[in-house]
């Protein structure tokens, strides 16, 4: 690797190997052998054709805050970093779109685009550190998707290295219309099928008002029922979060802020556009909670109260550091109309195993993610965070919803989700990844088992982990 | 070889085929309101899922009051999936692509599903998507379950219609926003256009933009579109005996 890419661009030793041997989801690590720093897409295919020269797999990683293990080396090999691939290389306010390397952090493209009034609207909660890169192949979603969609649609066009080192292109600057549409299958794809390089972004124009509230309820059902309640009104607002009272708790202790007391759960609803559209929206989805027994109503008169408002929801999952050493994140996805139904089900699955549970979610899209708090050095809890998961998992396929709604399937849901599948549907999956990656080298054992030994693995680590 | 065929209502844009013609039969259909889906057999017609969704308040964002082309030229949930034609509202609620959440497919003679009956799901790949815009090329879809929106955004969209359709041939360009001034200063017998979405709907053949895609009666044409070999790969390994056209 360093006769190919020269020294500066080649780290490897202990340190490395640690600090690469997992993203966010550090629940199962493997050490890489090395980490190659590539600054665009001829170094990019540089690499990966050194490893297939050598038949060393590799995987591609932006800023490791993917929660499903989804750039974890499994097989060892190379980690071809994107954090040098950080430029903007153009930004076109007529067509409303950027030209961005996979490693641009979220939030700088949106800085960039600000000045001529647009925005890239997927916005994760990792989008201050979290790469374009990463949100394309994990197909990211965020508070405001619910209004604007997830990342499949705002990404136009984009450049990967496939598994054979040919650099190839998907989509197109003009979108819809005719055809079958590659990049439908790059997005999502885990970074299964190739390495994103760079990337033709759609903005979109940002909005003349925003109107945010945070209400509060004295029970869970009458919040949930309001969630139904305002999009069964006609209002899709541009985000609906719910966060429950034990992340209210966290939030109070680590910033100071008070909550009504007494409640439950708070909602926090923005709704935007046009200044009579939002204004008449927020006001519909407001009535709507009142009448489901709301007990106080919010509102920002001005930016720095929507920030106040926002505290909860941005920082709840980092103020639950307050409530336990450690924090594991669930991510799954209902019918909406199923919510009462799913989140009693989660409290009652954390009472049975012992664990503290906070649920701070995007309600609109009925994508929830429980987050369980605990001591990990107690013996015994990390195997009853593992069985409490996987019920919640197995509630929302029963259910009728997804196993993931944003995070990926990874390595943490290669079983759950696999168990959801038909042999047929199955099938229609592996023919996808069979096509693409032709060498089996790219970020081998994600999303499918592709490999002979991915089921060896699999066995092993299920074994140890329970 | 077979050709999926649905109502005929975008016959005009199909070249002339004697080949065995596979007609969709699935007539289901299932909203599910609260959940802001509805789930449709792909023989169901657009005028269809329509008035059931009004009836609880919502809608496909497909104007049908506006006209043929303005209405993507509607026919059944199987064609309007397959074809993935631009609308009047293409530029605020997307194409049918971005509504589609799961499917059921004919997968090389076997039924076969992707996506999640639920508005947001990132579990594998989008494979169902493929299937949306492909006219027909990887086999027939039985079922689509689409995301809805309230009622009211029937009431939007800035294009402009200029005159009805009279028995004369439809063209349909889409190109970049730096290019449309130009296409449509250009362009002939124009019938209707829609500034935010780029597009143009015309009786006469249009230049061929440098960035973009026509549709016209002999199918469509991308210019400059870098994925070609991509799609081949996709035919391949989806219809590896060459079954549909």
């Amino acid at each position: 690797m360093r006769g190919v890419l020269g020294n500066d661009q080649v780290r490897d030793g202990t340190a490395v190997e640690r600090v690469y041997a997992c993203d966010s989801y550090s629940i199962e690590r493997h050490e890489p052998e090395c980490v190659v720093f590539p600054r665009n897409t001829y170094e990019t295919q540089l690499a990966v054709q050194r490893c297939i020269e050598i038949d060393v797999p590799f995987t591609a990683r932006g800023a490791g805050t993917g929660l499903s293990g989804g750039v974890t080396a499994v097989k060892g090999g190379v980690i071809v970093s994107t954090k040098r691939m950080n430029q903007i290389l153009e930004v076109d306010p007529v067509n409303r779109c950027t030209l961005v390397q996979a490693g641009v952090v979220n939030q700088k493209v949106n800085n960039a685009v600000k000045p001529f009034g647009l925005m890239f609207a997927p916005d994760p909660s990792s989008q201050t550190v979290c790469t374009i890169g990463g949100n394309i192949n994990e197909n990211s979603g965020g508070p405001h998707t619910l209004k604007y969609g997830v990342t499949a649609d705002h990404v136009l066009q984009a450049t990967l290295v496939d598994s054979r080192a040919q650099v190839i292109v998907a989509g197109s600057r003009v979108s819809g219309g005719p055809g079958i549409d590659p990049l439908s299958l790059v997005v999502g794809s885990e970074g299964t099928l190739g390495i994103v390089t760079e990337a033709w972004l759609r903005l979109v124009p940002m909005p003349e008002r925003i109107e945010t509230a945070l209400i509060a309820f004295s029970t869970i059902r009458s919040a949930v029922d309001a969630v139904v309640e305002v999009m069964a009104r006609g209002v899709i607002p541009a985000a609906l979060e719910m966060m429950d009272k034990h992340v209210l708790s966290a939030v109070e202790k680590a910033f100071g802020l008070d909550y009504p007391k007494g409640s439950e759960a708070l909602l926090l609803i923005e709704c935007d556009g046009r200044s009579q559209q939002a204004e008449s929206e927020i006001r519909s989805a407001i009535e709507a909670c009142l009448d489901c027994g709301a007990t106080n109503v919010e509102t920002a008169g001005n930016e720095e109260d929507r920030k106040r408002l926002w505290t909860a929801r941005k920082k709840g999952i980092g103020a639950m550091g307050r409530l336990a050493p450690t924090i594991v994140t669930h991510d799954g996805v209902i019918p909406r109309s199923r919510l009462p139904e799913m989140l009693e089900f989660v409290y009652a699955i954390a009472e049975e195993n012992s664990l503290g549970v906070a649920n701070i979610f995007h309600a609109g899209d009925g994508n929830l993610h429980p987050c369980f708090y605990f001591d990990e050095r107690e013996p015994g809890t990390v195997e009853r965070v593992l069985a409490a998961g996987e019920a919640v998992l197995d509630k929302c396929v029963e259910l009728g919803g997804s196993v993931t709604g944003e995070h990926g399937i990874g390595l943490e849901k290669i079983d759950s989700w696999s168990k959801s599948l038909s042999a047929n549907d199955l099938r229609l999956q592996t023919t996808v990844r069979e096509a693409f990656d032709v060498s089996g080298l790219c970020n081998p054992c994600k999303v499918i088992p592709n490999q002979k030994g991915c089921v060896e693995h699999r066995r092993r680590w299920s074994g140890a982990a329970t | 070889m077979r050709r999926v065929v649905g109502s005929g209502s975008k016959a005009a844009f199909c070249k002339h085929s004697n080949l065995e013609a596979h007609r969709p039969k699935n007539t289901s259909l299932h909203c599910a309101p609260r959940d802001q889906i509805v789930t449709a057999g792909a023989a169901v017609t657009i005028a269809e899922i329509q008035e059931c969704l009004a009836r609880c308040g919502q809608c496909l964002p497909i104007r049908l009051d506006l006209g043929q082309p303005l209405g993507g030229f509607p026919g059944t949930v199987g064609g309007l999936v397959a074809t993935n034609m631009p609308h009047a509202l293409s530029s605020q609620y997307g194409s049918p692509k971005e509504w589609v959440l799961h499917m059921e497919v004919l997968f090389q003679g076997e039924q076969a599903q992707s996506g999640a009956k639920v508005v947001k799901s990132v579990a594998g790949y989008d494979v169902h998507k493929l299937f949306v815009g492909s006219w027909g090329v990887l086999g027939p879809i039985n079922t689509v379950t689409f995301r809805t929106y309230p009622l009211n955004v029937l009431s939007q969209g800035e294009a402009v219609t200029l005159r009805d359709l009279q028995g004369g041939e439809v063209w349909i360009l889409r190109t970049l926003a730096s290019e449309l001034d130009q296409a449509l200063n250009k362009a002939q017998g124009v019938y209707a256009f829609d500034r935010p979405s780029c597009t143009i709907w015309s009786e006469m053949r249009p230049e061929e933009p440098s960035e973009g895609w026509i549709i016209g009666p002999a199918g469509y044409r991308w210019s400059n579109r870098a994925d070609k070999g991509m799609q081949i790969q996709i035919k391949r390994a989806f219809d590896p005996e060459g079954e549909w056209e």
